[in-house]
């Protein structure tokens, strides 16, 4: 293989508060989470030459927009961009900046996600009960009750729970070895141990989905910003350096028998970013994997090459993810028991290992290190190949 | 339920519904089944598509079981499933069926129903 080196960095990472109540807007949010990642890369506010915005499709156009660029004064913009592509954006928003930085069109890109799912007459499990167009035909899913990414997640489950002999006690592996990392990061929001009994006992949404299935939702943001590999920036806290980086998006077919429920297009990105980085699954150290739903999790881990597909829940139950495990997998807790920023969530946890910044959970290895996300139900597929060191 | 303004006029589709006729969509050129609200072939991006009349029956292809009520249009529990139905099209309906008789690969058969909003197709079990 041929490793190469890195496209460009992420050279700070920097949060908006994250908080169970509505106490401040998206906007204000991710001006919070920019004016930290630039302090955290050790920059001034003048270098930045380049801002991403990635608000939730579930939110608003009016609620986050580029017209943070003036509440933050930043006067030499050389690229901008809105990514509103559900939960894959936060990836993708780094990968565009990353091209624009190897190609010199801008030296420090600021990219952040901000989302309040939790308002004061809206619940978190509210904020995602869209409605899904599973079949073209507006109006008609609504008819029957097909609310939410619950329902379609809960059909993807099923699916594959039939076609492969995998069992609820599999879903609730995943939800138990988060947990266990999320006790190990004071910033998680679910910290305490679960048991198999524990995931049982929670409640049914959509079954076989339950509430231990599905994301913890938060208000707060997220911003990261990427640098030209050689830049000083990041010089104190350290960087995580993009060596691969991937897409893939296969479309919801409801037609010919296609099977969008167990078959992922996250396959052609994980290819297309290890061949980029020169590796194989089999290098990675670490992994973050898109879990807004436990089964998530588990598909992600096949579809990223790490075990054969059906051997997910089997890979999660023998303890193959926990902390001491072949694979960490998620180790600030996930999306699960940590913090729902969407795609930030990994991006952000892999970037604190990167950069030897995960305090108590904080692994030896950091030389290949995976950060993926997904959207929609599961047609948006990109991820990123990080290291703790920059390449030839 | 009138069409909307961005997406193909899908009158004849709900007009069909009314007379207790699921319509879909096929290719003129490729042959190739399409979902309802097709209005290009995804396969041969021809747009000469007619309108056919599905036979009713199918098999789940999977299914959930809602606990949670979202709107207060529904009473939990209550299913919704994907069919496959036998002409190459996969729908989402509901089976009138006990939820815990419900299973992936189950041969199912269509029925309109009548209901205080107009007729609504629903399946229930095929016996072998």
């Amino acid at each position: 293989m041929d490793v190469k080196k890195a496209v460009a960095k992420i050279s700070g990472v920097g949060f908006g508060e994250l908080s169970r109540k509505f106490t401040l807007s998206s906007k204000e949010l991710a001006v919070d989470a920019v004016i930290a990642a630039v302090q955290d890369a050790g920059l001034d506010k003048s270098a930045i030459d380049g801002l991403i915005v990635n608000r939730s499709s579930t939110a608003e156009k009016s609620i986050l927009s580029l017209r943070i660029q003036d509440d933050l004064g930043l006067r030499n913009l050389k690229i901008t961009d809105t990514f509103s592509s559900e939960g894959a954006a936060a990836v993708q928003m780094i990968q565009q900046a990353s091209l624009a930085i190897h190609y010199g069109m801008a030296e420090h890109i600021v990219c952040v996600f901000a989302d309040t799912p939790i308002m004061e007459a809206q619940s978190g499990g509210d904020a995602y009960a869209i409605t899904m167009d599973l079949d073209n035909v507006i109006g008609w899913e609504q008819e029957y009750g097909l609310h939410g990414a619950v329902g379609a997640y809960a059909l993807a489950m099923q699916k594959y729970m039939a076609s492969y002999g995998a069992t609820e006690e599999d879903f609730g592996a995943v939800a138990i070895a988060n947990r266990a990392w999320a006790g190990k990061n004071p910033g998680a929001f679910l910290r305490k141990p679960m048991t198999m009994e524990d995931y049982m006992a929670s409640k049914s949404i959509s079954a076989p989905l339950r509430m231990f299935d599905c994301a913890f939702p938060v208000n707060g943001g997220c911003a990261v910003v990427v640098s030209a590999v050689d830049s000083s920036a990041g010089g104190d806290s350290g960087s995580a350096y993009v060596r691969g980086m991937g897409q893939g998006h296969g479309g919801y077919k409801t037609y010919g028998g296609h099977d969008n429920e167990t078959v992922t297009a996250a396959r052609l990105a994980a290819d297309t970013a290890y061949s980029m980085a020169g590796i194989t699954p089999a290098d990675i150290n670490h992994a973050h994997i898109y879990d807004a739903f436990t089964y998530t999790g588990i598909i992600g881990l096949e579809d990223y090459g790490f075990c054969p597909k059906g051997k997910g829940g089997a890979f999660y139950r023998d303890g193959g993810t926990a902390p001491g495990g072949k694979l960490p997998v998620n180790t600030g807790g996930g999306q699960l028991s940590g913090y729902y920023l969407q795609g930030m969530t990994q991006v952000s946890e892999a970037v604190l290992q990167a950069t030897g910044r995960a305090e108590g959970r904080q692994l030896d290895k950091n030389d290949w290190i995976l950060a993926s996300n997904q959207g929609g139900r599961m047609d948006y597929h990109a991820c990123l190949v990080l290291s703790c060191n920059k390449g030839n | 339920m009138a069409s909307v303004p961005y997406g193909p006029d899908m009158g004849h589709f709900w007009d069909g519904i009314a007379e207790g006729q699921f319509r879909y969509r096929k290719c003129n050129s490729c042959h190739t089944a399409l979902p309802s609200g097709s209005w290009v072939c995804p396969e041969c991006w021809s747009k000469d598509l007619n309108w056919e009349v599905a036979s009713g029956s199918g098999v789940v292809w999977s299914y959930v079981v809602y606990h949670r009520p979202f709107s207060p249009k529904e009473t939990v529990p209550y299913n919704v499933v994907l069919v496959d139905l036998d002409e190459g099209i996969r729908i989402v309906a509901t089976v009138d069926c006990p939820d815990e008789d419900l299973y992936v690969g189950m041969p199912v058969e269509s029925k309109f129903c009548e209901e205080t909003s107009g007729k609504k197709l629903k399946f229930y079990p095929l016996e072998k």
